[in-house]
């Protein structure tokens, strides 16, 4: 399969074609099993990239993953500076992203589906830290986060989350560049 | 005032009033320089990171390979969490959490996506000058300070490397002059023998029972453009602060989440807001070493700000939004 008929076929997935392009790639989606399974597998990492957050947890996705990027390490490797200008789809360069990750995934999920067991947290200190008491419990030697007053994990992901995303627009013209990561990275708190 | 306080005595050390510009004007053109070498050049050290007594110690390899950068930090003492930063991705690991958090962003990274820098734009809210020079791992170095006219923003004072401009020290100091967070190299490589041959994330044995976050990415919207989409506003903001930057990430649902950075070209903070998830509500301070962090509700929606700014600024941001 080409390279042109994937970037389509992400296109597709994105509502970026024009109508006589549509009209010939779901011709080639028609005809064409392995375009078929293109389709399938730009979908899943399209579901797997919309969750937040999102855990692969079954061995089918394990399998369907590991096997587009045991298939199509072209996919990983598209060039994500080439065709530039055209109609290239917004979703090629997350794309690209997403199957380096994927692959990633796949060795995560293969062996074990890793649930987060979470311990009830000691002290909530701000309010609403309502714990999940579903969730299995297996995780050990936690108590809080690290996050200061924030003893409710799952807030601490979504502000690491969000320190993430903010460290990407923190001025490098301050050093402070280094210093988001550097905090998210190191900093320890007493436990 | 600190920044009062040593910002006369800094001026009484200098001579007089055109020893104070060519100081402040030397301290730009210092300060510019750094801005490029961070993100130009290539360069692996290891560093410590103090904060509140805690120490840490890291290491930061940072390559340019075909204009892409790529980033690698990883935490040499205690878990060995790591940040791998590079074209459009912001892989997080946290062994003590299991946890891997993949970030997407929007768009490649690169100049024209930072947040500008503009030193006449930073001098309203800042004061700048040489401090003098000082030797840390084993080179020469300026010192530059960098003073804020109020209490909304944090001091820095930052020792670069005499050739390469690439920050060797850096201390965040409050407003009483105290460091909140100090940052210094104890070695450092710089040139294009530095080569990140460590992108074998993928064989990191322990990764396999970890639990993968995957962000969206976040679409950029075009702050400043009148019929902005958003429904929020931003009421009494600290004086300097703009918004640079308003993205949104959309889910399946409609709990989406906004995303508003304001910088007053120095100080960069954002605002989060998202559906609140009635069990799940953040509600007051935090603090992770020198960010601050202030959840608000405002009409069954999630305000978080979050930045490397005084606890009172945080607030202040949180404390500002209003639905329109």
């Amino acid at each position: 399969m080409t390279d042109k008929l994937n970037e389509q076929v992400s296109a597709l997935l994105d509502n970026e074609l024009s109508d006589s392009e549509l009209a010939s790639v779901l011709t080639e989606l028609n005809h064409k099993h392995d375009l078929r399974q293109t389709w399938d597998r730009y979908h899943l990492i399209g579901d797997v990239m919309r969750g937040e957050p999102v855990q692969l947890g079954s061995t089918e996705i394990s399998d369907r993953v590991r096997h587009l990027v045991d298939s199509e390490p072209a996919i990983i490797s598209r060039p994500q500076h080439g065709t530039k200008g055209d109609k290239k789809p917004l979703w090629t360069r997350p794309l690209a992203g997403a199957a380096l990750a994927a692959s990633v995934a796949t060795v995560a999920v293969i062996s074990a589906p890793g649930f987060l067991g979470l311990d009830e947290p000691a002290q909530p200190q701000l309010t609403a830290s309502n714990i999940n008491t579903t969730t299995p419990v297996r995780r050990q030697n936690i108590s809080g986060t690290r996050w200061k007053n924030l003893t409710e994990p799952s807030l601490e992901s979504r502000l690491n989350g969000y320190l993430v995303d903010h460290s990407e627009h923190a001025s490098p013209g301050t050093g402070m560049g280094v210093m988001p990561y550097a905090t998210f990275v190191g900093y320890d708190a007493e436990r | 005032m600190f920044h009062r306080r040593l910002l006369i005595q800094i001026l009484m050390l200098l001579p007089m009033a055109s020893a104070v510009a060519e100081s402040r004007n030397e301290a730009y053109r210092w300060l510019e320089k750094m801005h490029n070498a961070v993100q130009q050049l290539n360069y692996e050290g290891t560093f410590v990171y103090l904060h509140n007594q805690h120490m840490e110690s890291m290491r930061i390899i940072h390559t340019v390979v075909d204009g892409v950068e790529r980033e690698r930090l990883i935490s040499l003492n205690g878990s060995q969490r790591e940040v791998v930063r590079k074209d459009g991705e912001v892989i997080c690991i946290q062994p003590d959490i299991k946890t891997v958090l993949v970030g997407k962003r929007g768009a490649k990274r690169g100049i024209a996506n930072i947040i500008p820098y503009e030193p006449s734009k930073i001098s309203a809210y800042y004061d700048f000058f040489v401090h003098g020079e000082e030797r840390i791992a084993d080179k020469r170095a300026k010192v530059i300070m960098v003073i804020p006219k109020d209490e909304n923003r944090y001091g820095h004072r930052v020792s670069l490397d005499m050739e390469s401009a690439l920050p060797l020290r850096t201390d965040l100091l409050d407003n009483s002059g105290k460091p909140v967070s100090q940052i210094m190299f104890t070695s450092m490589k710089i040139g294009p023998t530095v080569k990140d041959n460590a992108l074998e994330l993928v064989t990191h044995d322990e990764l396999k029972n970890y639990t993968w976050n995957y962000q969206k990415p976040m679409q950029k919207q075009h702050p400043g453009n009148g019929n902005s989409r958003s429904r929020w506003v931003f009421q009494s903001l600290p004086d300097g602060f703009r918004m640079s930057l308003h993205e949104s990430r959309e889910s399946g649902s409609d709990n989406g989440v906004e995303h508003f950075v304001f910088t007053d070209g120095l100080a960069t903070m954002s605002v989060y807001i998202e559906k609140a998830m009635s069990d799940k509500l953040f509600e007051g301070g935090s603090q992770m070493g020198a960010i601050h962090a202030f959840g608000t509700n405002v009409n069954g929606f999630q305000i978080t700000a979050v930045g490397e700014v005084p606890a009172q600024t945080v607030k202040r941001f949180a404390q500002s939004v209003k639905e329109q």
